[in-house]
C-alpha cells in the first residue's frame, strides 16, 4: 500500500511521517469504523482500518536506526493506495 | 524537518490557559456544572487507572491460555475479569495488548497526540504527549530506550505500535526471572505504567 499524500485539513487521523510511504497490510479489523467528525482528509464515514507495517529505512532512508525495528500504524482506508507488487 | 512540525515553547501553559478559558465558558453556558470536569478526572482517577493494568498482566503471568487469548481477543479476555463498569468504554472501546518476548520488545506512542488506554493504565503521563518523545520514539527507539533505561539485546527486535487509528495499545511486559514464588500482590508492584507502555521494563525502577 501507499499512503496517501491528501491536503491536510483542520484535523486528521494520519501521521504526517507516513505520507507517501509504502507499507504493507499487516491486519484488518473486522467491520467498518466511522470518526466521529467528518475531518476533511478522507475520514468520517464507516470505514476499514487496517494496520500497516513499515521498514524504518522506507520512512527514514539511510538515517534509519539500526537493529531489528518495525513501526506499525492504524490508519483508515481512505489513506490508503493500492500498488501494483513487484515480481 | 520543516516548520510544518514546529511548535511553540510555551505551548503546556498556552493549552492550560485555552483548556481553564474552555471550562469557564461552558459552565457560563450551563454545559456542565463548576463540578462536572473534576467528576470526571475522579473517576478516572480512582476507577480507571494502571491497578486494572497491573491485574491483567499478572494475571497473563500466571494464566498461559489467558495469555494467549488477551493477545488475540484483548476486550473477550478483559471482560472475564472483575472489573468495574465502563472498560469498554471511554478511550477503551477498541484495547490491543501486545506481549513482549524474549526477542521482542513493544511499544507504545501515539505520534498524533495523546491516544491511551484509559481503561488500563488511566490518564496519560504527561511526557507521554510531549512532541519530542513522539517524534524521537518513532525515529530512533531504540536510542529513546537506552536513554530511559530499556537496554535492548542488539538482536532483540522493537516494535513501535502507533496508535493512530482507533485501538488503545499497551504492552503485557515480560516476566522478571526469579519471581517464581512471588504472590500476585507482589507481582503487581513489579508491574509500573511505564512497563506497559513499554518504556520500562517489569521490576525496573521508574
Amino acid at each position: 500500500m501507499r499512503i496517501t499524500n491528501v491536503p491536510a485539513d483542520a484535523h486528521s487521523r494520519l501521521p504526517g511521517y507516513l505520507r507517501g510511504r509504502v507499507g504493507t497490510v499487516e491486519r484488518v479489523f473486522e467491520g467498518d469504523y466511522a470518526y466521529f467528525c467528518h475531518t476533511g482528509d478522507g475520514i468520517g464515514d464507516p470505514m476499514p482500518i487496517y494496520i500497516v507495517e513499515f521498514e524504518p529505512a522506507e520512512i527514514w532512508g539511510a538515517r534509519a536506526e539500526d537493529g531489528p525495528l518495525t513501526l506499525y500504524a492504524e490508519l483508515f482506508e481512505a489513506y490508503l493506495e493500492p500498488i501494483e507488487e513487484e515480481s | 524537518m520543516t516548520g510544518q512540525f514546529a511548535y511553540p515553547p510555551d505551548r503546556e501553559e498556552a493549552s492550560a490557559k485555552k483548556a481553564a478559558a474552555l471550562e469557564s465558558l461552558l459552565i457560563e453556558k450551563g454545559v456542565i456544572t463548576p463540578q462536572t470536569v473534576d467528576k470526571v478526572l475522579a473517576y478516572f482517577e480512582t476507577e480507571m487507572t494502571p491497578l486494572n493494568g497491573k491485574k491483567i498482566v499478572v494475571k497473563a503471568w500466571s494464566d498461559p491460555e489467558f495469555a494467549e487469548k488477551i493477545v488475540v481477543d484483548t476486550p473477550a479476555a478483559i471482560a472475564e475479569l472483575d472489573f468495574p463498569d465502563g472498560m469498554a468504554g471511554a478511550e477503551g472501546e477498541h484495547l490491543q495488548a501486545v506481549a513482549n518476548t524474549a526477542g521482542v520488545h513493544n511499544l507504545v506512542i501515539c505520534t498524533l497526540c495523546s491516544c491511551f488506554p484509559w481503561p488500563v493504565l488511566g490518564l496519560p503521563p504527561y511526557w507521554y504527549k510531549d512532541p519530542t518523545f513522539r517524534s524521537r520514539a518513532a525515529r530512533e527507539p531504540r536510542k529513546v530506550l537506552a536513554e530511559v533505561g530499556v537496554d535492548l539485546p542488539a538482536d532483540t527486535e522493537i516494535k513501535v505500535w502507533d496508535s493512530s487509528g482507533h485501538s488503545r495499545w499497551f504492552v503485557i511486559p515480560e516476566r522478571p526471572a526469579g519471581t517464581e514464588d512471588f504472590t500476585d500482590e507482589m507481582l503487581m508492584d513489579l508491574v509500573t505504567t511505564e512497563a506497559m507502555i513499554g518504556v520500562a521494563l517489569a521490576g525496573q525502577p521508574s
